[in-house]
């Protein structure tokens, strides 16, 4: 059985250790951004986000003053669901009653509001914790929360409907032209990471951008060996930019591209660009049937 | 920690003295503070809850904060984007005496006109998402205000140690750190990524 009790005591640690502890493979390619940069300022800059990401894991106080729009993917295990005390709403409201809960204890900042006539700031309301759902043919429910910071999400989020006929370069000029709109200024916090989503209707394309941005790891190449050179394409492109850590030059302007597909429309190629945060806020865990507990680096979202 | 250390308050002087590209650390009285302070100030004309004299480096972020009983602690806090506050900068200058403005990335022409005839610089965060960094440079926590809103949006009085590293990236003389960077990199480093994935650079 996977009680209340013990879903709402994994629900709080995976917020508390998205918000402040940075994934490992995400301070090694700080790292090695350090190890490329030759310019001054952008090696401070990369300095100061490592020496902040070791700061934030060993006093555990959050990674930025920005925690993150509550965002969360949830693996539904056909095996699992019927474990749940509560069942599936009963998860939906363990997740908003804990974020409501570190929100008043201080632990995580209030970041939304009623996008017209505001109001005070909570991280519980309409639309938000948004959580996003899949079903798997496994034993256990996968839980990820990517509390998503907003200075990326604001500044890096588009779309735009290409024609078929724009093919691969239409895709290639969109996605640069995004990202130098996003990053000069420092606007997007780059370096950072580029998800794009091609093809499905409009929302899918944005949904898998965002998901291709926040769930895969850095260095994770697509599957299809196409889509995975046009990752590495783009990421040798954007780096060769010059706008650099918080744009003030550099040859660290991505840490990594990540591109998802859906099929589309014939004659349409929706493009979306979503871009996520250095801070790469995420935690995931697998519970089982039975309760127990298995943290993961990374979840499993795309079923590879 | 090499850079330039400056204690605050800081003097017209201070900001003055303040070249492009200086990195600096603040030791001593800022003010953090969001969206409320702004309008309050230069909308409607209200007067800065604390003495400006004793506080005028203003540091633009949100504040993780945790509370017991009538003590706050500080946890975490970064820089917001400072171009969100561009319509008030101006006028916020101006009557909140301010020397300093520690935020990200780049300010409007508002701003850097309000920098110059008053003598007061921008500052910009070095490293994204410093928060833990930054957090842990507030000693205290002095006095907070205007809290009705919510934290998020307060204003707090803080005494800070080695606050950093930031960059001067807008000077009390009309300069910006950013102009130069976004004009070679237009003109050379962008146009040669283009070309790099086999595409016309755009004019």
């Amino acid at each position: 059985m996977i009680t209340d009790s013990r879903l709402k005591e994994l629900v709080r640690e995976l917020c508390l250790s998205a918000t402040c502890v940075v994934p490992a493979d995400a301070v090694e390619a700080y790292r090695r951004a350090y190890q490329a940069e030759t310019d001054d300022l952008a090696r401070v800059n990369i300095r100061s986000m490592i020496d902040n990401a070791l700061l934030a894991e060993k006093h555990r106080i959050p990674i930025c003053s920005d925690t993150g729009i509550p965002l969360w993917y949830i693996l539904l295990g056909t095996k699992a669901l019927a474990k749940l005390e509560s069942g599936p709403l009963g998860l939906a409201r363990t997740i908003e009653a804990v974020t409501a809960t570190l929100t008043d204890e201080g632990l995580l900042q209030p970041l939304t509001m009623h996008p017209l006539f505001k109001g005070e700031a909570a991280n519980v309301g309409p639309g938000i914790p948004y959580v996003n759902y899949k079903f798997a043919d496994v034993d256990y429910l996968e839980l990820t929360v990517a509390p998503k910071g907003a200075g990326a999400e604001m500044f890096g989020s588009f779309y735009k409907t290409l024609l078929y006929a724009d093919g691969l370069d239409g895709v290639k000029r969109f996605v640069l032209d995004c990202v130098v709109e996003a990053d000069s200024y420092g606007k997007a916090c780059p370096p950072n990471v580029v998800g794009v989503g091609l093809g499905g209707a409009a929302d899918q394309a944005m949904k898998l951008a965002k998901e291709a941005g926040v769930l895969r790891p850095i260095g994770d190449r697509n599957p299809d060996p196409r889509i995975a050179q046009l990752e590495e394409d783009l990421l040798q492109a954007i780096n060769a930019t010059g706008i650099g850590p918080a744009g003030m030059g550099g040859k660290t302007t991505a840490l990594d591209v990540h591109i998802e597909t859906a099929y589309s429309s014939v004659v349409a190629l929706p493009a979306a660009v979503n871009i996520q945060c250095p801070a790469i806020h995420l935690a995931t865990a697998r519970i089982k049937g039975d309760g127990t507990v298995e943290r993961r680096a990374w979840p499993s979202w795309f079923g590879r | 920690m090499s850079g330039v250390h400056l204690n605050a308050p800081l003097t017209e002087a201070d900001a003055r003295n303040l070249k492009l590209g200086d990195i600096v650390y603040i030791t001593g009285k800022v003010f953090l503070c969001m969206t409320s302070f702004h309008v309050r100030v230069a909308e409607q004309n209200a007067p800065a809850p604390f003495d400006t004299n004793e506080y005028n480096v203003m540091w633009l972020s949100g504040l993780v904060a945790t509370r017991e009983g009538d003590r706050w602690k500080a946890l975490s806090a970064g820089a917001t984007t400072s171009m969100r506050y561009e319509k008030w900068e101006p006028a916020v200058i101006e009557r909140a005496k301010l020397r300093a403005i520690i935020g990200k990335g780049g300010m409007g022409k508002g701003t850097l006109e309000a920098l110059r005839r008053f003598g007061c610089v921008h500052l910009g965060k070095l490293g994204m998402m410093t928060g833990a960094l930054y957090g842990s440079c507030i000693k205290n926590i002095n006095q907070v205000h205007w809290i009705e809103s919510g934290m998020g949006d307060a204003v707090w009085n803080l005494t800070v140690q080695d606050l950093g590293p930031t960059v001067v990236d807008m000077d009390a003389h009309g300069n910006v750190l950013y102009d130069a960077m976004f004009e070679k990199q237009t003109k050379e480093t962008i146009p040669m990524a283009y070309r790099r994935l086999g595409l016309e650079p755009r004019r």
